[in-house]
């Protein structure tokens, strides 16, 4: 333990923490650019000067690379740091464009930020700006270098983190600029996170140009269904739209990142290809029909015409727990069969693992841990999808119910031929696909962004997914289809949200499904800070100033 | 005062960067004293008695920098050749005219270290120096003066050359590390920079070093009796400038004046030119007036050196003289741009600051400043750092060192700053074309 004073008020802490970010636990917040505590500190920004009082006086040290002394006495504000801050951001805006209002960083840029708080009102540089035209570094990733300020944050992420070190920097002085060497491009499958972590807007998101600026966006936390990783991560929104997913800091899952796959992987939820109306019929007999009628079509011929051996239930790995739930009781209950499956998307490539441990997970479907665990709950074992397959194949199995839920389908050659097989199939997804016209009644879904419920991650860890945008107009949640499939089926379940199956779930399996539908946050979705933006977003969480105060303040 | 010359004693004589010439002179008897007498501590007792400072400009006691090491040893030691700081040219004249001093001299800091592995990191600029110190580096080898078992002695040494890829800031110990490693030449922050490949190293001036074959060959007493109680020994300096003859001085630290190294050494001023101002200490150090000139050459006394109020830096030895044709923004402009051009970028107040101060200045002597131009010179320096009080804003002294020039500067020539303002173009004749000096100290 050591005892630090800090701005006169006594800290309890340890020996050896870093000082910046014990100050910020405490809630005292020191400006800075270059630091980030998942990387190495340079201490090249200088924004983070403080005084500390040694043998000869005060004496100004950067608080990101200084070590926690017991007795160290720690002053935050006075007249020389706030100098010290002042000259350092008006060196940093030197060059710096003024370009805000065009900047896709605008809201939620750190130098911006600082300066507002900790700078000079009016720039007393009155030469002319160097400037540079924008380039691509690769995946989308633009660079502006002259709003470069040359923090190096995207350099040492690739080389920590991604351990691919594909960004350096190049010239010196005022000319300072990240860039990729000659010959190679930023492509590896973590770069969205430079965006992110470029504290001004030098590096920004191509696909991003034409977005709403940041304050016009609402952030939603929830989890990403790319991969059974179950990052943590915020869905910005507006107006029923999604714009771009950003990690959330889980120091237990995700750290500060996430894959570019997750990042860019939503964007079918605003596919022309959406299913909007329930259909039934195959080829020319093809026609939209009412949900009720649809519903009643599926379930007749399911229930009545095939007997319980000749039927199965075939699940994709993207239903939530409660949906699983509701799946495994539909199936055993009231369909009395043991018939059900796992069809997980796998790409084949298996993990892989970067630098720093972050793992992007082979088995792309986030819930298939969650699925067979509550499936378990009910005794129900979850079956491959080949065994289904096969005894389709041999015509024992005649009609099946399939859940999509993941986006684009693409149906191997063998699938194709067995679906084709059967006699009776009813398909929930949500993009019109080759599985789609595959089948005899089609029930139109949502994804993971439009619905609640719990996923559990490859590690066991159940997180509760929010819904960030209201469902496409026309598709229902499947939780909502199963139940009225369950109540058609003969079944009283009236449930009115995914929090009342979630709350039977902690009933049957309890431990660590105990508490996930308690507001969506514990136990799974950590501490809640958000990354993007630097630290603006934690800062708002602890009741700073954020992002969008001032810039909202202006509106 | 007469010269003192140690390092500079057999400069002058034919041939003596080849090894016959400079085992005629005695050379490596200091080497073979060392490995008589068998104990790599005898070395470092005798540098400790000799009390030897480093002479790079930051005039700390090599004992005590290297004391941390003593016990494990060091497994690289790297020798800074990578000088580069307009005006100071001694390693550069040390390198290409008595390499083998150089060599005998790292030979035995390795030794007292019990170094491994010897990386010399010298600036590409200096190429005839490098190939030079090549030739002495073998010529050394052949000798069996390095490789496996020296002399039968059961030490072993390598010593390799290594290019730096051009530019100043390497003189930052942990810039030069991260160089040699292959990086950006970029200082680093804290103990965690001193290392080389992942292992501890140890940076050493190569002007430093070429003292110890003289300390260990004679003693740290004969030492003791040149220089002051707390600098002993000599220190070279290089004037250059409008002198009438530039060149290395070697003189006893404390032993004469800047006055006295100017005129009766370096001849004055050219014939029909008066002194105008001496940047005394490298470029870093504050510029002086001519009546300031009446300090004596030791760091101890360069507070503020004049007996005035005006802060000086004793730094590396370099004494540039300028004359009347000199402009006195355009020195500082002349600086602005070096600085400007080396700092590495890292840290806005030097990276940018010294941009700022470059273009602003380069108005000023245009004849196009105004009058508030003078006040923000003076503010953005005070901005990276107050006269000589380091600040922190930059990560190394580099940003500081030329905050602190320009307002040397601006202290002592303002009104010419000011004439260039108020009049709108440059106000003095100046003559920037090289001037051929009459004769040099050493040989060239």
């Amino acid at each position: 333990m050591a005892t630090i004073t800090l701005d006169g008020r006594q800290v309890e802490t340890r020996e050896g923490e870093n000082l910046l970010l014990v100050a910020l636990e405490q809630g005292v917040y020191i400006p800075h650019l270059c630091f980030h505590p998942a990387l190495s500190a340079p201490a090249g920004c200088r924004l983070c000067l403080v005084e500390v009082k040694g043998a000869a006086g005060w004496e100004m040290v950067t608080s990101c690379d200084t070590r926690i002394v017991d007795g160290m006495v720690v002053n935050t504000e006075g007249e020389r740091v706030a100098q010290a801050r002042a000259a350092v951001l008006e060196f940093a805006l030197l060059n710096h464009p003024l370009d805000c209002p065009v900047c896709d960083k605008a809201g939620e840029c750190e130098l911006q930020e600082h300066v507002h708080v900790h700078g000079c009102a009016v720039g007393r540089f009155d030469e002319k700006k160097l400037t540079q035209p924008k380039k691509v570094l690769g995946k989308g990733v633009l660079l502006h270098a002259e709003r470069c300020i040359g923090c190096t944050r995207c350099v040492r992420f690739c080389d920590e983190i991604a351990g691919t070190s594909e960004l350096g920097i190049f010239a010196r002085g005022a000319r300072v600029e990240v860039g990729v060497f000659p010959g190679v491009e930023l492509g590896n499958d973590l770069a969205g996170n430079v965006v992110d972590l470029c504290p001004v807007g030098a590096l920004t998101d191509g696909e991003l140009a034409v977005a709403p600026p940041a304050w016009k966006l609402k952030g939603i936390d929830s989890i990403c269904p790319g991969c059974s990783a179950g990052c943590n991560v915020r869905v910005d929104v507006q107006r029923g739209r999604i714009f771009r997913l950003r990690p959330r800091v889980n120091l237990d899952v995700n750290r500060y990142w996430m894959c570019d796959d997750g990042r860019y992987g939503w964007r079918y939820v605003h596919a022309e290809r959406r299913l909007g109306t329930p259909r039934c019929g195959r080829g020319t007999a093809e026609r939209s029909v009412s949900w009720d009628e649809a519903i009643g079509a599926a379930s007749q011929r399911l229930v009545q015409q095939f007997g319980p051996e000749s039927i199965a239930v075939i699940c994709s790995g993207f239903q939530t727990n409660e949906e699983g739930f509701l799946l495994a009781r539909l199936a055993t209950d009231l369909w009395r069969t043991q018939q059900l499956a796992l069809w997980s998307r796998n790409d084949g490539r298996g993990d892989v693992k970067f630098t720093d441990g972050f793992t992007l997970r082979g088995d792309r479907s986030p819930n298939t841990r969650g699925l067979r665990e509550v499936g378990a709950g009910l005794g129900l074992e979850l079956l491959p999808s080949e065994f289904i397959w096969s005894k389709i194949e041999r015509g024992e199995i005649r009609a099946v119910l399939l859940l999509g839920g993941g986006g684009e389908v693409e149906l191997e050659e063998r699938v194709r031929r067995v679906l084709e097989h059967l006699e009776w199939l009813v398909v929930v997804d949500i993009l019109d696909s080759e599985l789609t016209r595959l089948a005899d009644v089609v029930l139109p879904g949502v994804s993971a962004f439009e619905k609640e419920g719990s996923f559990t991650n490859v590690d066991g860890r159940v997180q509760w997914v929010r819904r960030a945008i209201p469902p496409l107009a026309g598709a229902l949640p499947d939780w909502q289809i199963l139940q009225k499939l369950g109540e058609e089926g003969g079944g009283e379940w009236h449930y009115k949200s995914p929090l009342e199956i979630n709350a039977e779930i902690e009933q049957l399996l309890g431990g660590r499904y105990a508490g996930t539908g308690d507001g969506g946050r514990e136990p799974g979705s950590g501490s809640g800070q958000a990354y993007g933006g630097g630290w603006a977003d934690w800062l708002q969480r602890c009741g700073f100033f954020g992002v969008g105060d001032h810039t909202k303040s202006s509106h | 005062m007469p010269e003192c010359r140690l390092l500079l004693r057999d400069i002058d004589i034919p041939d003596i960067e080849r090894i016959e010439a400079y085992l005629a002179c005695g050379g490596y008897r200091a080497f073979g004293k060392a490995l008589a007498a068998g104990e790599p501590e005898q070395v470092m007792a005798e540098v400790k008695a000799a009390g030897l400072q480093n002479r790079g400009g930051e005039w700390y006691p090599l004992a005590e920098r290297w004391a941390p090491h003593l016990a494990e040893g060091v497994h690289y030691l790297c020798v800074d050749a990578s000088e580069g700081e307009p005006g100071i040219y001694r390693d550069r004249k040390l390198i290409e005219r008595h390499p083998h001093q150089i060599v005998e001299g790292i030979i035995l800091a390795a030794y007292a270290l019990r170094a491994r592995v010897v990386y010399v990191y010298i600036r590409e600029e200096m190429h005839r120096g490098r190939v030079l110190l090549e030739r002495a580096v073998a010529e050394a080898g052949a000798r069996g003066f390095l490789g496996g078992n020296i002399l039968g002695s059961g030490f072993a040494l390598d010593i390799h050359l290594h290019s730096g890829a051009g530019g100043y800031i390497p003189r930052e110990p942990t810039a030069l590390l991260r160089s040699l490693e292959g990086h950006r030449a970029e200082p680093r922050q804290g103990d965690g920079g001193l290392t080389l490949f992942g292992r501890p190293a140890l940076v050493e001036n190569v002007g430093t070093l070429a003292y110890l074959p003289h300390i260990v060959d004679r003693g740290a007493v004969w030492f003791r009796e040149m220089g002051s109680e707390r600098y002993p020994g000599t220190c070279v300096f290089c004037v250059s400038g409008h002198v009438r003859r530039p060149g290395l001085y070697e003189l006893e630290i404390g032993g004469g004046t800047l006055r006295e190294l100017i005129q009766k050494f370096a001849g004055g001023v050219r014939a029909g030119h008066e002194l105008k101002g001496v940047i005394p200490g490298g470029i870093s150090s504050p510029v002086l007036r001519p009546e300031e000139l009446d300090v004596r050459l030791s760091p101890e006394e360069w507070a503020v050196p004049g007996g005035g109020d005006f802060p000086g830096a004793f730094g590396g030895g370099g004494v540039i003289v300028m004359d009347d044709t000199t402009c006195m923004v355009d020195t500082a402009l002349n600086l602005a741009r070096f600085y400007a051009r080396e700092s590495c970028g890292q840290c806005p107040a030097c990276g940018a600051g010294t941009h700022w101060l470059q273009k602003v200045l380069e108005r000023v002597e245009k004849g196009e400043g105004r009058r508030e131009d003078l006040e923000l010179l003076g503010s953005v320096s005070g901005q990276i750092a107050p006269l000589l009080e380091p600040s922190r804003t930059t990560l190394c002294s580099l940003g500081e060192e030329f905050a602190w020039s320009l307002l040397g500067l601006l202290r002592s020539f303002g009104e010419e700053f000011e004439r260039h303002v108020v009049e709108g173009r440059c106000p003095i004749e100046k003559d920037r074309r090289i001037k051929v000096p009459e004769t040099v100290s050493v040989r060239f």
